[in-house]
């Protein structure tokens, strides 16, 4: 049980820590962070059940011979799914309110939903398949569902700021089909034959990761409430 | 508010977006595959232990029906006409089999020790649970299917191998409706035989012996040269305690096929049963010397204890469980019932006693 803590919560709390602390000029609200997250747990549930549920009753499934049935799984049902219940915990938990004012914001929140999915996700991949699933997982899969909520997270946040409601939900939809297809190319690097699997995915992590990390270095700099020269 | 709407939108467009995945990637031939899947899976998770008595002869023609109707050619349009027959060796049917073995695994039903009964009745539990859901569509794809296009001799074979199936996991009603329709659409001879050896079944596995008798006599009618008919005749034959029919089914079933143990099994059981125990015990002697197979033994100790059952007075039965178990090298078994034999064999050949007696000193030393 304390193995499965440590590997399942340890780097999940660690990562949430770390993004609360990434925004130098603003604390950002623990009891907000912990709806968000308590609400990803739940939403999870809800990915699991209709992953299942599109895995039997239609053609999409992971375990074809035809890589297009794969795709179209990974693509329409695992990416979809899993991106959706990442934005949903943030909508309804923090988006409008007194707590959602910039880009941040919006990435924050989604990578705490991420995170809570993850953590879900890792603990039933540690009872089903143990911890030679897990120990992979932590390394490859928890910073591809980070990197994919920077980016809806982002849109999530320029949603905040625009006026319209069609405007915000174009944001909102955009953000989604971005990070879907970050999710379903690293998942997809899993199916195909041609290039080594794990080299592969190192790498797109890497390039998603780096242009993820000056995403948000860029938008702290930007933030209202960093400090500016002219008033010091 | 605007939140409330955005929410409610994204809401909507989901619920869209999941409504066109279901309506156009919509697997219409899952019910059938999850038929044969489930067969498989129950042979591996009972570590080879076949369900059926008869599988050995009613396997091998499912299997050869199978074979001809995967290689059978491309329609015009360059498919195959039922589809679903390809994915089912396919590789997810492997991993769905795994997984549901994982399942039982994960129940503590994995077990060495497993019965046969316990198995069947979890997977028997499990299928129906499944099987609920599909049995509608399943209804639906029946009625749709009434009347229109081309009957073929295609479709009676489907419905013949799917109904074989449902008898496997006991849905008797769903068997039987299946194979009155391919009885009715049928026009082939061969199959003809088969769908009523498959009725015969059908009867036979829900206790209606006379009327199975009737349907294995009239496939018998249809096909005389065929042993295993004869065998299945003979088996229900000795379930009504026919022996002497079932002894003679069984010696013309041995004389037109000589390699296949099972009549020679039955004829040394009927002879078991008719207190002729000296035969009994050649065939058996016989039987030991055949190539079986891992998992014959279970069937002859099945039928064994079946026959304990129907005539507990048999005193020579013991002594048979005990060979078998010595065959299977069970010896710490095989003399548990030596030693009971021993200690009550009144009326038994003295040959036999002998031997048992032999046996026991021989595991023992």
């Amino acid at each position: 049980m304390f193995d499965l803590i440590i590997l399942s919560g340890g780097p999940v709390l660690l990562l949430i820590w770390y993004f609360a602390h990434s925004h130098l000029y603003k604390l950002m609200p623990f009891h907000k962070t912990l709806i968000v997250f308590i609400l990803a747990l739940f939403f999870s549930f809800f990915a699991i059940i209709i992953e299942t549920q599109i895995s039997k009753y239609t053609i999409l499934h992971l375990y074809s011979d035809q890589l297009s049935i794969v795709a179209g799984f990974l693509f329409f049902s695992v990416s979809f799914t899993e991106e959706w219940i990442k934005i949903m915990p943030v909508l309804i938990g923090v988006y409008g309110g007194a707590y959602f004012e910039e880009e941040y914001d919006g990435i924050y929140y989604t990578v705490t939903a991420a995170l809570g999915v993850a953590f879900l996700e890792n603990l039933i991949y540690f009872y089903s398949d143990g911890i030679r699933t897990v120990l992979p997982r932590t390394f490859l899969s928890l910073p591809t569902h980070v990197i994919t909520a920077v980016y809806s997270g982002y849109f999530i946040g320029l949603a905040g700021i625009e006026k319209t409601i069609f405007m915000k939900i174009i944001k909102i939809f955009i953000g989604l089909f971005i990070a879907m297809t970050i999710h379903f190319l690293y998942n997809f690097i899993f199916s195909q034959e041609i290039l080594p699997p794990y080299y592969t995915a190192i790498v797109f992590l890497l390039i998603t990761g780096v242009s993820s990390y000056l995403l948000i270095k860029k938008i702290i700099k930007n933030s209202p409430y960093r400090p500016r020269k002219e008033l010091l | 508010m605007k939140k409330t709407i955005i929410i409610f939108i994204i809401l909507i467009v989901t619920c869209i977006y999941y409504f066109f995945i279901f309506t156009l990637f919509y697997d219409n031939e899952r019910w059938a595959r999850e038929f044969m899947y489930m067969r498989d899976m129950m042979e591996k998770a009972s570590g080879g232990i076949r369900f059926d008595k008869e599988e050995s002869i009613w396997e091998k023609y499912t299997r050869e029906l199978l074979t001809d109707f995967r290689n059978k050619p491309k329609n015009e349009h360059g498919q195959n006409n039922q589809p679903w027959w390809k994915p089912v060796f396919s590789e997810r049917e492997k991993m769905k089999a795994a997984r549901f073995i994982d399942r039982f695994k994960g129940k503590g039903l994995w077990r060495k020790e497993l019965s046969k009964q316990e198995l069947a009745d979890s997977i028997s539990s499990f299928f129906n649970q499944m099987k609920k859901q599909e049995q509608k569509n399943f209804e639906k794809w029946l009625e749709s299917s009434n009347g229109e296009g081309q009957i073929s001799e295609d479709e009676a074979l489907f419905y013949l191998i799917t109904a074989t199936e449902a008898r496997r996991y006991h849905d008797f009603q769903l068997a039987r409706k299946l194979l009155s329709r391919a009885l009715e659409i049928n026009k082939d001879e061969d199959l003809k035989a088969q769908i009523l050896q498959e009725l015969g079944y059908v009867e036979h596995e829900t206790g209606n012996w006379k009327e199975a008798e009737k349907y294995f006599q009239d496939a018998l009618k249809l096909k005389p040269e065929q042993s295993g008919f004869y065998v299945n005749l003979g088996w229900n034959y000795f379930l009504q305690r026919n022996f002497q029919e079932s002894l003679k089914l069984n010696k013309i079933a041995l004389d037109l096929d000589q390699e296949k143990w099972i009549p020679l099994y039955n004829v040394a059981i009927s002879y078991l049963a008719m207190g002729e125990y000296l035969k009994a015990y050649e065939y058996y002697r016989n039987l030991s010397n055949m190539d079986l197979g891992e998992n014959s033994y279970y069937y002859i100790l099945e039928d064994l204890f079946i026959l304990n059952k129907m005539d507990s007075r048999n005193k020579a039965i013991p002594f048979f469980i005990g060979y078998t178990y010595l065959c299977k090298k069970r010896f710490q078994k095989a003399d548990e019932f030596f030693q009971k034999f021993l200690e009550n064999n009144s009326g038994i050949p003295n040959k036999i006693v002998e031997e048992a007696k032999r046996y026991h000193k021989n595991i023992n030393q």
